[in-house]
């Protein structure tokens, strides 16, 4: 904040209207400095607390409502309806805006000659930067007192308007807060605070921005995903071993069906049973044709049951919940697919969508407009619709499903029937050979007997490990339509997973960039501080900071007492440590690289300072001028005329402007520029 | 920081820079003005987040 100009109207001593321009670094960089001369009771005081009347509304004269000028106020007549303005009007400069704070009073003599007065009113305005046009800061007092807020505090600005010992605002107890938000490291406090909830924790806090994005991450349904997915992956990996067990049982198959044709061959050779083995191999064919076939049965009995079982079992829940529906007399008159929002539409073209005209009031109108009734959102009627539509789809699937499934068991059942009948003949013959005893069949016989009993067992145990990769098969495709169905649900918490990351992220950088920083500026500011007072100071005092930001001086080690002139000077190397940190820390932030947070921390503030050297002698008041000249952004002194000579060698080539108060009389005194 | 993480997350840096110079600045003036009480700027702060990564959905 830098201040522009001050405009007076029948403001206390300041008759009529009359302005003082300050000198600020905007106009020239080297002159900072407004000087305001006047002896005791000239109006500086009045100067210096204008602005607090300005710009919080605040009256600190010892009677509050000495505001119109005593002149002005004499002359008014006793008539409510005549009334007189005190104003003051501050141009000032913030982040590149310019604002114009404007206060006025009226006041007025009542019949029994009271002055009486309506309450200061605020007006605020600021030249948009884009559009260069007057806007207005707020259209009530509380958003006018919000704007200023925004820009210095009230409870801040008592650093930077000096009232002389009046209020050595450094004596308070605790100004960590003030200070740091001065500097804005409170913001930084304040932005992990909500981010995490207390440092102290490693977990962010339920209440915390971070720890409400974690529960809100924590649906449930991640969890059930993640289960489903395990489920999933399990019945993979299950589904795996039975393949490579049934691959196993295959070569087995494989192995003792070569035996048995081995054996087949060597029956086959013995004369005369050429026919009888003829025969033999042709049953043999017939039998390995009719296991593969009822393999495949097998495969398709199992599948058919993994995908379409639901429908069956199902069915009678749906139709139940038909019933009650049915009993419920719930209407039905819905169209499907078309809604209200829909109806509405054609309503207002007043078309229908068969060409018919949609007048209102007509019958057809009526007859559109009634489906209002019947369709969402006011009626659940073609949801039942829908339902009654996926009842006949179920039913019509559980159908079916029966039938097709009778059908295949039957099939399996027939290709059992062939393959025994097959044995048994197969049997037969081979005993018709060695009963013949055309051949020594006995040996290949008992061969052939042992292998085709462990080729049955082999089938079988085949048949079971094929039923099992169906049921494992049906596990994966459900566990995968939940995880499917679940994940969409957990897009929601994928998205507060992304919430979280931001902020965590945030957290993590202001925590790395600023957890330290208040230690560093802290020490800066003692620094700044005890260089600032031993510059000031033509004795020595050691200088520090505790915690809460209160000044200690020592000397020698022991507390120095701080009385009169040193306290005047403690309080300005104090304020004068802060601006100057503050301009320092806004300077360095800007000149930063990192394109983070390129918002400055610091910011410029303006010194204004009354009696400033009441308790000064003529080296303190040089040095003090010169001090804080150097490391103010803006200063602007008001001070006697016998403090001027001392203080001008301090600040030579820094003054911009200075006006001089002529006190006319008790009521009246006019600003004079000094060239 | 701005790298994929397991979950196939990856902050992007323009928008992060965005958002601390947004909560920043949020509770710079909060600082002066006291204006929001803590649970007001908790829910700020997240629409700040939620409107400069709301891109990503």
């Amino acid at each position: 904040m830098l201040l522009k100009s001050i405009k007076y109207h029948n403001f206390r001593p300041f008759i009529g209207d009359q302005k003082i321009i300050l000198s600020s670094p905007n106009d020239d960089l080297d002159k900072n400095v407004t000087i305001i001369l006047g002896d005791n009771t000239f109006g500086k005081s009045t100067f210096v607390l204008s602005f607090i009347w300005c710009l919080y509304g605040e009256s600190r004269f010892t009677k509050a409502n000495d505001i119109l000028n005593k002149k002005i106020e004499k002359e008014l007549p006793p008539d409510p309806s005549i009334k007189e303005k005190a104003i003051v009007e501050i141009e000032f400069e913030d982040e590149n805006i310019e604002y114009t704070m404007r206060r006025e009073q009226s006041f007025y003599r009542n019949e029994n000659g009271q002055i009486k007065s309506d309450g200061s009113k605020p007006r605020l305005t600021y030249i948009d930067p884009e559009k260069h046009e007057a806007k207005s800061g707020g259209l009530t007092v509380s958003e006018i007192n919000m704007n200023i807020k925004q820009i210095l505090p009230k409870d801040l600005s008592t650093f930077f308007f000096f009232e002389g010992e009046k209020n050595n605002e450094i004596k308070r107890k605790d100004l960590g807060q003030a200070v740091r938000t001065l500097l804005g490291l409170e913001a930084f406090n304040k932005m992990m605070e909500h981010l995490h909830g207390s440092s102290s924790d490693k977990e962010p806090t339920a209440t915390s921005v971070m720890g409400d994005y974690l529960k809100k991450q924590d649906d449930g349904s991640n969890k059930k995903a993640k289960e489903e997915f395990e489920r999933k992956e399990r019945a993979e990996n299950d589904l795996n071993s039975i393949k490579e067990k049934i691959q196993e049982k295959d070569n087995e198959i494989q192995n003792y069906e070569e035996l048995i044709d081995k054996v087949n061959e060597r029956l086959r050779e013995a004369e005369p049973s050429k026919e009888m083995q003829k025969r033999r191999d042709l049953i043999a064919k017939d039998l390995k044709d009719a296991e593969d076939s009822l393999e495949r049965k097998y495969n398709q009995y199992f599948r058919a049951f993994s995908s379409n079982s639901f429908s069956l079992f199902v069915y009678p829940l749906l139709e139940s919940a038909s019933n009650k529906l049915e009993k419920m007399q719930v209407n039905d008159k819905g169209i499907k697919g078309i809604e209200a929002s829909a109806i509405n539409e054609l309503l207002k073209r007043g078309v229908c969508l068969c060409g018919c005209d949609l007048k209102e009031g007509t019958a057809p109108y009526k007859n559109v407009a009634k489906y209002i009734d019947y369709v969402p959102p006011r009626s659940i009627g073609t949801l039942v619709l829908d339902m009654d539509e996926m009842l006949v789809e179920e039913e019509d699937k559980a159908k079916n499903f029966a039938d097709s499934y009778e059908e295949q068991y039957k099939e399996i059942v027939k290709l059992r029937e062939k393959i025994n009948n097959l044995e048994k003949e197969d049997e037969a013959i081979l005993q018709n050979l060695k009963e013949i005893g055309v051949i020594d069949t006995e040996g290949d016989e008992s061969d052939l007997s042992k292998y085709k009993m462990k080729l049955q067992e082999l089938r079988a145990e085949k048949d079971h490990l094929n039923s099992k990769r169906g049921s494992f098969e049906s596990e994966i495709q459900n566990a995968t339509k939940n995880y499917n169905a679940l994940i969409g649900k957990s897009e929601s918490a994928r998205k507060y997973k992304v919430y979280y990351k931001y902020a965590e992220a945030i957290y993590n950088w202001v925590s790395k960039n600023y957890s330290n920083k208040e230690d560093e500026l802290r020490d800066r500011l003692a620094n700044n501080i005890s260089e600032l007072f031993n510059n000031m100071y033509s004795g020595h005092r050691e200088i520090s900071i505790d915690k809460l930001y209160n000044m200690k001086m020592t000397f020698q080690g022991d507390i120095v007492d701080d009385t009169g002139g040193l306290r005047v000077i403690e309080y300005f190397a104090y304020v004068g440590g802060l601006v100057k940190l503050a301009h320092e820390v806004k300077v360095e932030r800007e000149k930063e690289d990192d394109d983070t947070a390129s918002e400055a921390l610091g910011e410029e503030y303006p010194l204004v300072l009354d009696a400033a050297f009441s308790h000064a002698d003529q080296t303190h008041t040089k040095n003090i001028a010169r001090e804080l000249s150097k490391c103010a952004n803006q200063l602007i002194f008001a001070m006697m005329k016998k403090d001027w000579t001392f203080a001008k060698e301090g600040l030579e080539g820094k003054v911009g402007r200075m006006y001089e108060l002529e006190k006319i009389d008790e009521t009246e005194v006019h600003i004079k520029e000094v060239q | 920081m701005f790298e994929e993480d397991d979950d196939g997350i990856k902050l992007d840096k323009a928008k992060f820079v965005r958002m601390i110079n947004r909560v920043y600045k949020k509770e710079r003036i909060n600082s002066k003005t006291g204006a929001n009480n803590d649970k007001q700027m908790k829910t700020q702060i997240e629409k700040i987040i939620e409107e400069e990564a709301g891109s990503n959905f």
